[in-house]
């Protein structure tokens, strides 16, 4: 009975083999990138990391395209054209170009994508102004061929610059699924192009603060950020104003601004989160309170005391951080996440869903309070 | 009778309850009907264990005034005893495919992507047989051995996520609708109190009434608690908006972890750890099925009725599993309606046949 | 018919395997395993000893259990015409010539006639030649003579012994340990004499509880056996059920301990062992002191301990001999190097073939590069290797010492260079399969070493048939099986689960004035509570 019993347990174990590949009989895609086809609907472009033939070789990464139909369509035709089988596995970094994420198709799409293959939602989300060959190509060097540490780099980034939101497939996701704030994504662009755009409001400003001057491997920078309504990109926020925003959701911790004074002189300050903000809705009005700590550096004397200079830049601030709410409001665009507060007066999910948040919030109008601290006074010569 | 049961302590039995009431409390809700109304999933998991307690302290009480050791010595005193037998068996059964359907879907959905359902299941049925044949003892003796491992992963999972954590996503709590939340946590029952049910099946094997008592309270205290917390710490990760749509939220919940890793991902290493307690969870549950069904229908041998659970529970699953609009079908009406199966028999149990009392006067 | 299937499914059969109740003496233990200190009180060793020879001789033999114990010498003389008098040592312990030259003969000798209070001062200041004697009345002196090989001479009517220095231990070299090598543990090794092994383990264990019962063995060979424990402290269930064991053999075959072991256990077909067999007398006597019998077979130079735990098996004799700290971090260390010996082979198989996604980006780049050339499937290579790994092992063990160091020389850097320029196999693997045999030799006990590495293949069978999914699956149901094991009775996972009152940590050594007493695990009658 025992030996039959062992000879059935190991038949049924055979019989139930799981489909198995050798690790090296893939190709790993490291970065996803869709747009709009010129004859298709869709463009899809994958940076894939292929080793080479011996362990003397370095490992190559490739950008590879197709226009298709449909994700599963791209995919089986990048693979048919692909000597390894493509693996979504180690895939870290999703860049969406500007026209498909204007146009709203792309969520349809992605939702799609991410049924099928190994494809992760803790990838990096990224908005990119050019074609998306040409961003993936900016980014590969022979510094760091594998393109592995870009997704962390990008990260990294919100939290040491505050210039570019840190936001993830899940998170924009969530935004789009109606959890009471709108995406915020990174936008990236290569440096032979001049980064410019128009948010409504009239005025044009660049998207990165300066430019490039030194020749770098890497041609593709990110800064700034994607503003969304619902699954509609409806705009662009500068480095500056995309750490304006950052302050009010939360999510800023360190950066650096520049702030021309009245006398004519421009003072450098890093600014540091000290508490998380305050954000308080009562019907129609709302009011923020920021807490930020202030470094500031100026290269040379400045005529001002330190509760003058407080006073300045908290003003300076919540002047700023107005003009940007305003444009988001003109857009639809719920980027500062207020709906995240307004859903706290609900205690049913039904009543939740029928209120129109949104037209509410574009006539909304919010207080702001800067509340500055300062480390040291701007005489202090020890600054920097 | 060769029932296996086997002796075991306190801290055996809180073990294996433990573990059940977090596998059951996690791993096998139907999230539309849990998060359909906003996100208190926690607050329903906290009522179905103070509800699941009640009926385990009547129990209890029941045996203590009748001297019992187990739910069967109180079946054969009550009316219609095989008629009251046969729904709670059909409760454990529901209860230990729940979670390991849940995670079939995981699996199939996530990691085996290529295979069908089948073939998992083909795996699962060889170790769900052999730990059902092997008995009570041995499979609270490895619940024991397991728990530290599985409450440090469950414990470094909830920490990895902390960075993702986020207060709004609690809101709106449908604090409107209370009795809504009743309703819920009266469908929550079942993986409340399967496991409380399936310690009282195997009463006889704990040292004494009062160990079994204080077992089944810390386990299912425990166990319970743990997998509120982590519900509310699933509540903190997504919105309840996609909470809804979710086939398997603990998975996603542990692949939100954005930060590289530099060497290695080990969220399908914790994802199969949690499988295998499933595993053993549903062979407990099948055990105390068999133990039941031996001692109601007068099986002397606990490994007939164990290869039949066990085949029955593959099957079903199956079945259930394997076609989508027949699984939104059943398992709903099955998640919804489970409860009934023991909150409708166990008062009936408590409630002593008089021919029974009779004699027991006459012999007094 | 009914009946016919009935008993070819073997269902309904009584379920008799014996078993060590955790409840059969001392209760149920509270949830937390605490509890109240118990010690059983000695009896008989305090007081004086008597005038009468009689009832000292009646004493002696029921300290020493001399019913069952062979040991124990007792050899009555006369000193002079009328004197009765009585020399007891332990055999194996005291030197016969000794005995004979400088006691019984001038005692035979001794012709003055004084009276019984003078005697015992008067024998040795006038009759007993040898270097170092001392008078005594209490009883604990003399029971310590006798255990160190002193011979104590009780003279009738005076209530005094002499104790003289008659020890004298055999005379056969005692060699080191070959396998179980310690730093700061003592370098004495079982013989092939069971005389000796007993007398090496007497040496350390100095009490009169310590008893070592001698019997012979079923069929025609009569082996010799001895089973060693301390009477008072071991559990009499488990003592009676050993012994019923060791009648129920018979067998022509030559017996060893391995042999007895599998005589006598309940598991034919797990892959470890049921019985702990050490080459070490003191390991031996930690055992028996902690209330577990130790089994010494004549002609076998290893004792077999039991019942064991997997605490017992993954414990190195030299553990409690390390500080605390340095003690817990070796522990931690062996417990690491045993889990990696045992799951990393199969865990990177199952990620290589069905998870790659789990590893990172550069452990990718770095796996997929070393592989670039070798034509064997992953999993076939590692399997391979294993399999290599054991045969340069297995011929290392059996080949004579220096010969044996050249061939893991040989097979390790030689063989393993060849195969990756050859292309057969690739470097990472070599490593993992490195990692994996260093990794085995932390584990103590060589039983374990071995069923570890058959376990370590069936792992790597199913985590290439199913990923991780088989590893956990198989992982349970061995991990169950190891659960519903005993070793005469206790639980394998003892005292973990079931847990027990007294637990001593497999990871974290303990302060060693917790192990003042016996295990309690295997309910012993005085035990560590």
């Amino acid at each position: 009975m025992r030996r039959i019993g062992m000879i059935l347990f190991c038949l049924t174990l055979l019989c139930s083999c799981m489909q198995s590949k050798n690790i090296d009989e893939y190709a790993y895609v490291l970065n996803v990138g869709v747009e709009r086809g010129t004859t298709m609907p869709y463009l899809v472009t994958l940076v894939v990391s292929s080793p080479g033939g011996s362990e003397e070789t370095k490992v190559r990464n490739e950008v590879i395209s197709a226009e298709a139909m449909s994700f599963s369509e791209a995919y089986e035709t990048l693979n048919a054209a692909y000597p390894s089988r493509l693996s979504f596995a180690r895939a870290s970094l999703l860049a969406i170009g500007e026209d498909l994420a204007r146009s709203g198709e792309q969520t349809e799409f992605l939702n799609f994508a991410f049924g099928k293959p190994d494809l992760w939602p803790n990838l990096r989300v990224v908005i990119a102004k050019e074609p998306i060959r040409d961003v993936f190509e900016g980014w590969i060097s022979e510094a760091d061929p594998s393109l592995r540490r870009i997704k962390t780099a990008v990260g990294d980034l919100e939290k040491s610059s505050g210039i570019t939101p840190d936001t993830g497939y899940s998170m924009y996701l969530e935004a789009v699924s109606g959890a009471g704030f709108d995406a915020m994504l990174a936008y990236a662009g290569t440096n032979e192009y001049t980064l410019t755009e128009d948010l409504p409001g009239g005025e044009a400003y660049p998207i990165v603060g300066g430019s490039l001057l030194v020749e770098s491997l890497l041609n593709t920078s990110v800064a700034g950020s994607a503003v969304f309504d619902g699954d509609r990109m409806v705009g662009v926020l500068d480095g500056r104003h995309t750490m304006e925003t950052l302050m009010v959701t939360g999510a800023f911790r360190r950066g650096e601004l520049a702030f021309r004074l009245p006398d004519g002189y421009t003072i450098r300050v890093t600014l540091y989160r000290t508490h998380a903000p305050k954000i308080r809705i009562d019907g129609q009005q709302a009011s923020v309170t920021v807490y930020l700590e202030a470094d500031p550096y100026a290269p040379q004397t400045i005529a001002m005391e330190s509760e003058t200079l407080k006073a300045y830049l908290e003003a300076q601030l919540e002047t700023e951080l107005d003009a940007v709410l305003k444009a988001l409001q003109h857009v639809n665009s719920d980027a500062m996440g207020f709906g995240r507060y307004a859903v706290k007066r609900f205690y049913s999910a039904a009543d939740w869903e029928a209120y129109d948040w949104k037209a509410d919030y574009r006539t909304m109008r919010v207080v702001f309070e800067v509340n500055v601290m300062l480390s040291h006074s701007p005489h202090d010569p020890e600054t920097e | 009778m060769n029932l296996r049961i086997g002796t075991f302590g306190k801290q055996e039995s809180a073990a294996i309850v433990l573990l059940a009431s977090f596998i059951g409390g996690c791993f096998s809700f139907d999230s539309r009907a849990l998060f359909g109304n906003g996100n208190a999933s926690y607050l329903v998991q906290i009522l179905a264990l103070i509800q699941s307690l009640l009926l385990f302290e009547a129990v209890v009480w029941a045996l203590r005034v009748r001297g019992g050791n187990d739910l069967s010595a109180l079946i054969g005193d009550a009316r219609w005893k095989k008629a009251l037998a046969v729904p709670l068996i059909l409760a454990l059964l529901i209860a230990a495919i729940q979670p390991l359907g849940s995670f079939l879907v995981t699996v199939t959905e996530y990691v085996f992507v290529e295979s069908k359902q089948v073939t998992v299941c083909l795996y699962l049925l060889p170790s769900l047989f052999l730990l059902t044949v092997l008995g009570a003892e041995t499979i609270v003796r490895t619940a024991r051995v397991l728990l530290p491992i599985l409450l440090l992963s469950i414990v470094a999972a909830l920490l990895s996520g902390l960075g993702q954590y986020r207060w709004y996503r609690l809101y709106p709590i449908p604090f409107r609708d209370p009795y809504g939340i009743f309703m819920l946590a009266g469908s929550a029952q079942l993986r409340t109190c399967a496991p409380l049910l399936a310690l009282l099946c195997i009463g006889e094997g704990t040292q004494d009434r009062m160990a079994m008592r204080n077992a089944g309270r810390i386990g299912a205290i425990a166990g319970g608690l743990t997998a509120a917390a982590a519900l509310f710490a699933l509540s903190l990760t997504f919105p309840y908006t996609e909470l809804k749509m979710m086939p398997s939220p603990f998975y996603r919940m542990l692949v939100e972890v954005r930060a590289e890793n530099p060497t290695l991902r080990l969220d399908r290493a914790v994802l199969f750890l949690w499988l295998g307690a499933a595993v053993l969870i549903a062979a407990f549950y099948l055990y105390a099925a068999c133990v039941l069904f031996a001692k109601t229908f007068g099986v002397r041998d606990s490994r007939p009725p164990a290869l039949l659970l066990s085949g029955i529970a593959v099957t079903l699953m199956l079945v259930l599993y394997y076609d989508s609009e027949l699984t939104v079908a059943v398992l709903q009406g099955l998640y919804q309606n489970s409860w009934a199966l023991i909150s409708v028999p166990i008062p009936l149990i408590l409630i002593r046949r008089k021919r029974r009392t009779r004699t027991c006067a006459a012999s007094e | 018919m009914k009946k016919a299937i009935r008993r070819l499914l073997q269902f309904d059969a009584p379920y008799t395997r014996f078993e060590l109740r955790e409840t059969e003496s001392l209760g149920t233990p509270s949830f937390f395993a605490r509890s109240r200190a118990r010690r059983a009180k000695r009896t008989g060793e305090k007081g004086t000893l008597s005038s009468r020879l009689d009832e000292n001789r009646d004493w002696l033999c029921e300290c020493f259990h001399a019913k069952i114990n062979t040991d124990l010498i007792l050899r009555p003389f006369c000193i002079g015409a009328d004197r009765r008098a009585l020399a007891v040592n332990l055999n194996g312990m005291a030197d016969d010539t000794k005995v004979a030259d400088f006691i019984l003969r001038p005692a035979f000798r001794m012709r003055e006639t004084v009276g019984a209070k003078e005697l015992p001062a008067y024998f040795r200041d006038h009759a007993l030649s040898m270097q170092e004697t001392e008078l005594s009345r209490s009883r604990e002196d003399v029971l310590r003579a006798i255990t160190e090989g002193r011979t104590a001479i009780l003279l009738d009517g005076t209530g005094e012994a002499i104790l003289c220095d008659t020890r004298g231990f055999v005379s056969r070299p005692v060699g080191a340990p070959q396998n179980e090598t310690t730093i700061l543990g003592p370098k004495e090794a079982f013989t092939e004499n069971i005389r000796t092994n007993v007398t090496l383990m007497r040496r350390i264990l100095k009490r009169p509880d310590f008893v070592c019962e001698f019997r012979d063995s079923g069929g025609s060979n009569r082996t010799q056996l001895a089973l060693a424990y301390l009477e008072g402290t071991v559990n009499p269930t488990l003592l009676n059920e050993v012994k019923r064991r060791l009648d129920t053999i018979s067998t022509d075959m030559r017996l060893t301990v391995g042999r007895i072991e599998q005589l006598i256990e309940d598991f034919t077909y797990l892959p470890l062992p049921q019985m702990l067999k050490t080459e070490r007398p003191d390991r031996a006597a930690s055992a028996v002191l902690d209330g577990r019998i130790a089994l010494l077979v004549e002609g076998c130079p290893l004792a077999g301990v039991l019942p064991i735990t997997i605490g017992t098996l993954m414990e190195s004799g030299e553990d409690r001999d390390m500080r605390q700290p340095v003690g817990t971090v070796v522990r931690i260390v062996r417990m690491l190097g045993a889990l990696v010996s045992t799951y990393l082979p199969a865990y990177f198989l199952a990620l290589a073939l069905h998870h790659p996604g789990q590893l990172s980006s550069e452990i990718l780049e770095t796996v997929i590069a070393s592989r670039a050339m070798v034509f064997l499937p992953l999993w076939m290579e590692m399997i391979f290797l294993l399999l290599v790994f054991q045969l340069v092992r297995e011929a290392g063990l059996r080949v004579p010492g220096s010969i044996g160091h050249a061939i893991g020389i040989i097979g390790g850097l030689l063989l393993g260079q060849a195969a990756v320029s050859a292309n057969i196999v690739s470097t990472v693997v070599l490593i993992i399969v490195a990692l994996t045999g260093l990794g085995n030799f932390t584990i103590p006990d060589y039983s374990a070493q071995v069923a570890a590495a058959y376990y370590r293949v069936l792992l790597c069978i199913f985590a290439t048939l199913g990923g991780l999914l088989g590893i956990t699956l198989i992982g349970l149901c061995a991990t169950a099986i190891m659960c519903s094991v005993k070793s005469f009775g206790v639980p394998f996972f003892t005292p973990y689960a079931p847990v027990t009152k007294h637990r001593e940590h497999l990871l974290f050594s303990g302060k060693l004035q917790q192990r003042a007493h016996a295990d309690d695990w295997s309910n012993t009658e005085r035990r560590r509570v």
